[in-house]
């Protein structure tokens, strides 16, 4: 009833009543009113306004002496720029931040990178700062210091080096970027990996589809195959070293494993079956496919080393797919032996095998966090979105709304998930990102259309 | 070698009995749809100039869009109207014992990818074990899963969808 | 009849004079209740659970208190004549004593500067703890001695923990320390109509400095705090985390991170415009929650 009424003049109205309801207090008498003084103040705040993105400020990197490298980037100058940049973008494309990057901020000098002019930024109203310095070693090699700085408090947050080949200068950007956000998010970092997607050209009924790698935040693009043959469904290996992926190399749906290191590739296993949906253990160590024989599909376990493989599912329907829990210890795959497309769960010897899934529609290519707390999927019902689920089959979540959205992968910080989607008519894909709140989605740029992406660990 | 084609025989009068009766199912809206022209041979002319006996082309003219079986969302089963374009393609294939086929397993656009190359594998091999099922030497037929990967019709409608959950029977010239 | 009239007005005039004694001694007679039924914990949009027992006393002990105490945000309506504190036990504590003029000890903690000077070849472990430097000067409003004081009064030598929450509770308020400072009016018994006002103005000014991390179910943080302040407004000694509600499995990631900005606004809004004469009722501010639902 009283509520518009002003602060300061409830606080005058009610000192007097204040000390006339105290006065009876049976308190003992020297000090009267002291107890409840003591006991201290409790209150509440909250904040009703939208999530609010963190202000960063990422002025050019500095440097002690502007010299030329090897880098793509040019001179330690040049970098210092460009390292900027990276950072700047990293941040602003998952939504928690709002970076304002180089090309708007005074270039601090090398003195100033560990002792910032936080008069001066806060300014321009940054709340968080980051800077650093490119240096030259006798090497050839590039050191790239970083420094997290909170303006308003006026104190340093975090702080980490990198030496790197002068080749390499993006991923210093990336390892300061990922030294920000998990500071500021309290997440696991992930700027610092590599997706491999199947990138795609051409008409709806003749796509041209190639296997392609790059970083993760688009650079550093590759096309591995030339097109002749459809590529599909890649995985990287757990240390990046080789990629497996479904190539229709010499007309059959076949595994391969190419190798990154040599640039060449060979068939996973020969068969006179179609092979298909490769997975990694995530030790690296066995490697999951789906062999149709006769029509019927099932999962099988082979040593990436080499070896005999294991029959894991032995049902009439169509057993496919498969994501190791990040113990290595289950498998969550997708089956339709109950009529319809489903998530089920085993051990990873293949007992023990129950559906998790009951949301009604169809849910399928389940994908384990590396977390291990969640399982995204692609829930079928009507539209292909991407949900998540607990590894139970509980607390399904939507996060994607769109026509087509399908086969999710995890960054490896298990936080945001990437998927493709398809465009209702054209048949034109795209590689998308959401994180788990569901709220920061974006597109990602690729040269051409993109689909399947599976997004590599974080490099060491 | 005989009994065989006795059955193939009866089965192919019971089939072209059908074959009056079904039309197949998938094609409705056939004129407008561009798509067709895939599996339709242009030199498939019907005329007296037709293509050479026991040729791919020959086989597409003959089955006059039999050479494709179309399927419900999701399933794979063998319909009345497939029973009657796979007992056409049974009477082609065993007037040319010399003549080898793949059948390709498509899947529309509606469903995720890999699960879609196994359900198109499938699809195959129904078709597949069908034209066995009418006496053609399973060594004659192979099979390929093309998933969603390859559609023949290109909008996003339950028209197009219809006609791209398919297996095509292609012989190997 | 003159008569009659005459009477009559006087009838009306008694009448009049009766309805107006009447209405005064209604009025005189309801005014008084008026005092002894104040309802002010409504006044401001801010939950207060003050009235009641809920208090915290610091305890140099332990660092996060065990969650056990009384649900926060309700309101106690009746301001029960002040509960007689069940044990006026003069708790003895080291408790950093915020006198008026601290000596200026900065202890800001001098830049951790260059450990990864000219050349960090190696990867430097990110530091995770946030160094409690000195509060930045963000608020340039009302500082009087401020710059000087805020700094200084950091780091008592023994470290005050995060108060042991369900200890006090069970204790009830906790005694008087009894000291304090002199230039303080003498402790004016503070009500809890005050005292809800004084919350609501403390919120107010955390509110602009309060940024809460965002991800998986990170609405469901809670982050409560105690902290203690000088006369001036300024922080006598660092914020402790009393407790955090809310934390699940999606959310664990950010709870630390959350418990840090809730700090990181205390620092930034002090020092705190609050009215000095009652500063009895602020110089502990016991419990103080950060929490985006509420709103909601």
């Amino acid at each position: 009833m009283k509520l518009p009424v002003l602060t300061a003049l409830a606080l005058v109205l009610a000192a007097p009543l204040a000390a006339q309801q105290a006065a009876p207090s049976p308190a003992p008498a020297p000090p009267p009113a002291a107890p409840a003084a003591d006991a201290g103040l409790s209150g509440a705040v909250s904040d009703e306004s939208d999530w609010q993105d963190l202000g960063i400020a990422i002025p050019a990197f500095a440097t002690d002496a502007d010299v030329p490298t090897q880098a793509s980037a040019g001179s330690t100058a040049a970098l210092g720029y460009s390292v900027a940049a990276v950072i700047t973008a990293d941040l602003k494309n998952n939504g928690l931040f709002k970076p304002v990057g180089p090309d708007a901020l005074p270039r601090p000098a090398f003195a100033e990178v560990q002792a910032p002019a936080y008069a001066g930024w806060r300014s321009r109203s940054a709340e968080m700062l980051v800077q650093g310095y490119v240096r030259a070693g006798a090497d050839g090699q590039v050191t790239v210091g970083c420094y997290l700085y909170d303006v308003a408090l006026g104190q340093q947050l975090a702080k980490a080096g990198w030496t790197v080949a002068p080749g390499d200068w993006r991923r210093a950007a990336h390892k300061c970027a990922d030294m920000v956000y998990s500071r500021l998010s309290g997440e696991s970092p992930f700027f610092d990996s590599r997706i491999a997607y199947i990138a795609e050209t051409g008409p709806k009924d003749r796509r041209m589809k190639r296997l392609a790698i790059m970083d993760s935040d688009g650079a550093n693009h590759r096309y591995l195959t030339t097109g002749q043959a459809t590529a599909l469904t890649p995985r990287y290996s757990p240390d990046y070293k080789s990629i497996l992926y479904l190539s229709y190399f010499n007309g059959q749906p076949r595994i391969y494993i190419y190798n990154l290191e040599t640039n060449t590739q060979r068939l996973l296993l020969s068969s006179q079956n179609p092979v298909f949906a490769p997975r990694w253990s995530p030790d690296g160590k066995w490697v999951l496919y789906s062999m149709a024989i006769a029509g019927n599909t099932d999962i099988y376990k082979l040593p990436s080393a080499g070896g005999a493989s294991i029959k894991l599912t032995d049902s009439p329907g169509i057993d496919i797919g498969g994501s190791f829990s990040p113990d290595g210890s289950r498998i969550v795959f997708e089956s339709d032996r109950s009529g319809s497309q489903q998530v089920y769960v085993m051990n990873a010897d293949g007992t023990d095998q129950k559906r998790i899934s009951f949301f009604g529609g169809r849910s399928a290519t389940p994908e384990w966090s590396p977390r291990g707390d969640q399982i995204a999927f692609t829930h079928i019902a009507g539209n292909l979105r991407i949900g998540v689920m607990s590894p139970s089959g509980g607390e399904m979540r939507y996060l994607t709304d769109s026509w087509q959205d399908e086969a999710p992968t995890w960054a490896p910080n298990g936080r945001i998930i990437q998927f493709f989607r398809t465009a209702r008519g054209s048949g034109k894909t795209g590689i998308w990102q959401v994180d788990l709140t569901g709220r920061n989605e974006r597109k990602l740029d690729t040269p051409v259309d993109g689909s399947d992406p599976a997004w590599g660990p974080l490099r060491p | 070698m005989t009994k065989p084609r006795m059955r193939t025989l009866a089965l192919l009068l019971t089939g072209a009995a059908a074959l009056a009766a079904c039309a197949p199912k998938a094609p409705k809206i056939l004129p407008p749809d561009p798509g067709n022209a895939v599996s339709t041979d242009t030199s498939g002319g019907g005329g007296v100039q037709g293509p050479v006996p026991g040729t791919q082309a020959d086989f597409v003219a003959q089955m006059m869009g039999q050479d494709t079986i179309y399927f419900d969302t999701d399933k794979y089963n063998i319909d009345a109207a497939d029973q009657a374009a796979l007992a056409a393609q049974a009477q082609w294939l065993a007037k040319y014992p010399g003549k080898k086929a793949t059948i390709e397993g498509h899947c529309d656009e509606r469903g995720t990818r890999e699960y879609n190359l196994a359900l198109g594998e499938r699809r195959a091999n129904a078709a597949k074990n069908y034209l066995v099922s009418l006496g053609i030497d399973a060594s004659r037929i192979s099979t390929i899963s093309q998933g969603k990967e390859h559609p023949i019709a290109l909008g996003s409608d339950e028209a197009s969808w219809s006609k791209n959950r398919r297996a095509v029977t292609i012989t190997i010239d | 009849m003159a008569q009659q009239s005459l009477r009559k007005e006087e009838a009306l005039g008694l009448a009049v004079a009766l309805a107006a004694h009447a209405g005064l001694v209604a009025f005189l007679l309801l005014k008084p209740p008026a005092p002894s039924a104040p309802r002010p914990e409504r006044i401001t949009v801010t939950l207060s659970d003050e009235v009641g027992l809920t208090s915290a006393a610091p305890s140099p002990t332990a660092d996060a208190a065990p969650d056990s105490g009384p649900d926060l945000g309700e309101p106690a309506p009746e301001p029960s004549p002040a509960p007689p504190p069940p044990k006026p036990e003069p708790q003895v504590q080291p408790r950093p004593q915020p006198t008026a003029v601290p000596a200026p000890q900065p202890k800001p903690q001098p830049k951790p500067l260059p450990v990864v000077p000219p050349k960090p070849a190696v990867p430097v472990k990110p530091v995770v703890k946030p160094a409690p430097a000195k509060p930045a000067p963000a608020r340039p409003v009302a500082a009087p001695a401020r710059p000087a004081a805020a700094a200084p009064a950091a780091k008592p030598a023994a470290k005050p923990g995060a108060s042991r929450f369900a200890d006090a509770f069970n204790k009830g308020i906790p005694g008087a320390t009894g000291k304090t400072p002199a230039q303080n009016p003498p402790a004016a018994t503070i009500g809890p109509a005050v005292r809800s006002a004084l919350a609501g103005a403390i919120s107010r000014q955390l509110k602009p400095k309060w940024v809460a991390p965002q991800g998986m179910e990170a609405e469901k943080l809670v982050t409560i705090l105690a902290w203690d302040l000088n006369p001036d407004g300024t922080l006598a000694g660092s914020p402790r985390v009393v407790r955090q509600d809310g934390i699940t499995d999606a959310n664990r990631a950010q709870a630390q991170r959350h418990a840090e900005q809730a700090v990181r606004a205390v620092r930034l809004a002090a020092p705190f415009d609050l009215p000095s004469e009652y500063y009895p009722a602020w110089k502990r501010i016991a419990e103080f929650r950060f929490d985006r639902r509420l709103s909601q």
